[in-house]
């Protein structure tokens, strides 16, 4: 049960279902305030693991949070964290998504089927292959993943690319064909 | 797979923890997916203090949504009054609210600060001559409570021992009393690293619980406090103290 508002127990703090409870019987914004803070880290860190940047990571978190504190009285939700997460993961997979249409023909590189024309409610399978992109560019070395995030995530030119990382053009160009190659070596093994 | 020093829950202090030490990400893996997928992020990040930063503005966010509700639901609009008293009502007791409430992290910084006493010996364990000489300066000035030149000589003893984490849970203390809130709260949050002695980490985390207050942050000065009780729980000094500051912070 829900103890009292001013009690505190020996650990000396409320449970995330206990917060929730408070949210739903007292509309207490305090409650809210407690237990969206204490998992800032955790959807922070899940947003720019989707995203691949911490700008985009902390502006994505900024809106999950920012439409919770609007709504969540109005969820059902039995255990909170696992909730947040699809939360998190779907709204990311979402903006991924968006991201990757700028390169419909250079997805379909790495995987022919990636942007099938399919019905709006199979989206989930789309973003079972967003996710597993986004697993096979976090498993790339390093200068092949910086490549490929701002080429595909970014949308940036092989010149600006070159700018940004200060490799040569030419290393640019082979990091992006040789991480596409892993990438659909990557996807071919997960499927 | 869970493996060896793997934390339960992911914490924002581990998870920051890991951003400065980026070589144990792969080390420490938890075994929930939101953990793991929090902590492989962070090869993505650039330092530590930006993500810290990044964390604030987050929190800020929230807490500016959650200010803005509560002030709302205080003061219930009437339709009779009609809408522009409402909307004076509701402006100026949101102002009213807000000054009250950081008026109040600060009323209980005030109430609640003083400087933790010296417990330690002005003998260095280890280290040069020179190192003790400046730590024993360093704690001599801390106990006439003259805390910039104790900070002076404190930060050039640990320039030289950086491992004395119980030196540098008094330097964040000092920083404290000095009103250096944010470098105070680097400075705790880097001993507790260290700390093993257990009612040593309890004042850390009293302290960074007074840093958060200071900043009028008091929902982070409550995480401090209930991580002090958890972690100290029969100690007879500060989980009393931390229950009592608690319960004037909670909802």
């Amino acid at each position: 049960m829900v103890r009292s508002r001013m009690s505190i127990t020996p650990t000396g703090q409320y449970t995330d279902e206990e917060l929730l409870h408070l949210v739903r019987s007292e509309h207490s914004q305090r409650a809210i305030d407690l237990l969206f803070r204490r998992h800032v880290h955790k959807v922070l860190g899940l947003c720019i693991s989707y995203l691949k940047n911490p700008e985009d990571g902390e502006d994505a978190a900024m809106e999950i949070f920012e439409n919770l504190c609007a709504n969540i009285a109005s969820y059902e939700i039995q255990k909170f964290e696992p909730w947040l997460f699809f939360v998190t993961r779907n709204h990311c997979l979402k903006i991924l998504r968006r991201k990757l249409k700028h390169r419909k023909e250079d997805l379909t590189e790495i995987n022919p089927d990636f942007f099938v024309e399919i019905n709006e409610d199979e989206d989930h399978y789309l973003d079972a292959q967003v996710e597993q992109l986004s697993d096979a560019i976090d498993q790339l070395r390093e200068e092949q993943r910086k490549c490929i995030v701002l080429f595909f995530l970014e949308q940036r030119s092989y010149k600006e690319i070159a700018d940004l990382t200060d490799f040569p053009l030419s290393q640019v160009k082979s990091n992006i064909q040789n991480g596409k190659r892993n990438l659909r070596n990557a996807l071919i093994n997960a499927t | 797979m869970k493996k060896k020093g793997t934390p339960a829950n992911l914490s924002r202090e581990a998870w920051l923890k890991a951003a400065r030490q980026k070589s144990q990400v792969q080390e420490d893996v938890p075994s929930d997916e939101f953990s793991r997928r929090a902590l492989a992020g962070l090869q993505y990040t650039k330092s530590e203090p930006e993500l810290r930063q990044s964390l604030q503005r987050i929190d800020k966010r929230i807490q500016e949504l959650t200010h803005t509700r509560r002030s709302a639901l205080r003061y219930p609009r009437n339709f009779w009054i009609g809408v522009a008293a409402a909307v004076i009502l509701l402006a100026s007791s949101a102002v009213i609210v807000f000054s009250l409430r950081t008026d109040s992290s600060r009323q209980l910084f005030a109430e609640h600060f003083e400087p933790l006493p010296n417990s330690l010996s002005a003998i260095s364990r280890g280290g040069s001559s020179s190192a003790g000489d400046l730590r024993s300066e360093g704690l001599q000035a801390y106990e006439n409570e003259a805390y910039r030149e104790a900070a002076h000589w404190f930060e050039q003893y640990l320039e030289q021992e950086p491992a004395d984490d119980s030196l540098r849970l008094y330097h964040g203390v000092t920083l404290l009393a000095l009103g250096r809130t944010e470098e105070a709260i680097s400075s705790l949050q880097e001993s507790l690293e260290g700390l093993r002695h257990a009612d040593f980490r309890s004042a850390a985390h009293w302290y960074l619980a007074m840093a958060m207050l200071r900043l009028k942050e008091p929902t982070q000065a409550a995480e401090q406090l209930e991580i002090l009780i958890r972690e100290n729980p029969t100690n007879r000094f500060y989980p009393p103290r931390a229950r009592n500051l608690l319960a004037q912070l909670r909802p």
